[in-house]
């Protein structure tokens, strides 16, 4: 059995309209510059110093793979200018399979599932965190639609600062 | 790509009569690089410029940006400081906005390639008294001035009008993923070319183009830069041993038949 992660912020990924999550250089808030690649910001706003007050994100959809067996999990890779307080990123998906069987137009997720992570201890450092998903509601070649960001509803979302996602994977085992 | 207009020559892009009325409360975007910060008349970036009924987005002679809606009492019109951080830059990439909120409030906004879009300080904000005058029948245009050689002095690579007043943090999800942002707009392209330019609104109301030349862009794209992996594409393992594999018959190479092999 082997251990698999795929990015899952491809073409499908679409901010949600709150102002509060999007997609810019890294340079902006980085301070060497080396590699000014993109990457997905959720902040309460621009000055990068205050806590969000709202859930705010990105949605996206990805496809199941093929040797997908069990063992699914959701792997953020983040980090912030800040080193204090906790950041709640959300996840919300639903699996959506078959041919001619199912809607790809749903009315509710099919699970939501919360992971809460500290701030880095020195800035920019690379932070990874997981959560795993209900295996059972995947399957090989699924559609699964979905909404990431941070749920600053959530009081333990403390974090006064911008969220810079470099990385979100899904991740699997198979046979 | 992006197509490059003349300061004060007959250049433009019109997308005809058909595109939506700006009715208020309404937002217009542009990524745009001047190649004269100070050009020689006040130039269109883009907008609807009947002369009594005008929603514009121009640039002055003194670097300042611009908008103004006609009002049956009192014009909404905005105006930046003429400071620096309130001007145009020469061949720097910028991308600006105006908006009209439901009661008329104007607005301006500002960004670049290294800092988010950001509200600009007014030498001018007034807002409008009345009501906006009908642009239906007005053609919107980009780049220029619809009845006057009031081209722009730069490129222009994308824009969009939105029917809503979008909030600084809502033009920022469209900065750097202009063309993948997630508001319905009435206008919507990327220009190219010259040719039919398409209306990427989905709204139909394609360009036509007068005498710009098409040049390089900003550098905004991959819109999104994590990849197609979405599609499930085959990468290695990151732990576990990979199962066992059996070659068909068609690749055995004289090798024993449907050998099963461990790969390490």
């Amino acid at each position: 059995m082997a251990t698999h992660r795929i990015p899952i912020l491809g073409y499908a990924t679409k901010p949600d309209t709150s102002g509060k999550a999007w997609f810019e250089p890294y340079s902006i808030l980085a301070t060497n510059d080396v590699a000014d690649r993109t990457i997905l910001r959720i902040d309460e706003n621009a000055n990068n110093n205050t806590a969000m007050s709202t859930k705010a994100g990105v949605y996206g959809a990805f496809e199941v793979p093929q040797n997908f067996v069990g063992s699914a999990a959701i792997v953020i890779v983040w980090t912030s200018t800040k080193t204090t307080g906790d950041a709640v990123f959300d996840f919300d998906y639903r699996g959506v399979g078959g041919n001619d069987s199912e809607s790809l137009d749903q009315a509710t997720w099919q699970e939501s599932v919360t992971v809460t992570d500290t701030a880095p201890g020195a800035t920019d450092r690379r932070l990874e965190t997981s959560v795993n998903l209900t295996s059972s509601n995947l399957a090989a070649g699924d559609t699964v639609p979905f909404f990431f960001g941070c749920d600053g509803v959530d009081a333990a979302d403390t974090l006064a600062g911008a969220r810079l996602v470099h990385g979100l994977y899904f991740q699997y085992a198979d046979a | 790509m992006a197509l490059l207009f003349t300061d004060s020559g007959s250049t433009k892009v019109t997308f005809g009569t058909a595109v939506a009325s700006l009715t208020a409360p309404y937002t217009m975007w542009a990524w745009i690089c001047c190649n004269d910060a100070t050009p020689t008349n006040n130039d269109g970036i883009m907008g609807k410029f009947g002369a009594t009924n005008f929603r514009e987005f121009t640039v002055r002679t003194t670097g300042q940006f611009d908008m103004g809606v006609d009002m049956t009492t009192t014009n909404a019109t905005a105006r930046s400081a003429n400071s620096a951080g309130n001007l145009l830059l020469a061949d720097t990439w910028q991308f600006v906005a105006c908006s009209l909120s439901s009661s008329y409030v104007p607005r301006l906004y500002l960004g670049s390639l290294t800092a988010n879009v950001a509200e600009l300080s007014y030498v001018t904000q007034t807002t409008g008294v009345g009501t906006p005058d009908s642009d239906s029948g007005v053609t919107f245009t980009v780049g220029g001035r619809d009845s006057a050689t009031r081209g722009f002095p730069g490129k222009i690579a994308c824009f969009g009008a939105v029917l809503s007043e979008l909030s600084v943090g809502q033009l920022r999800q469209i900065q750097f993923s202009p063309l993948k942002n997630p508001f319905t707009h009435v206008i919507l392209g990327e220009l190219h070319g010259t040719g039919t330019q398409p209306d990427l609104s989905g709204n139909g109301n394609n360009g036509t183009v007068t005498g710009a030349t098409a040049t390089g862009h900003v550098p905004l794209r991959p819109m999104f830069g994590f990849g197609d992996g979405w599609r499930g594409n085959y990468t290695a393992p990151v732990s576990g041993v990979v199962s066992p594999r059996t070659y068909p018959l068609g690749m055995n190479r004289g090798i024993n038949r449907s050998i099963a092999r461990r790969m390490v």
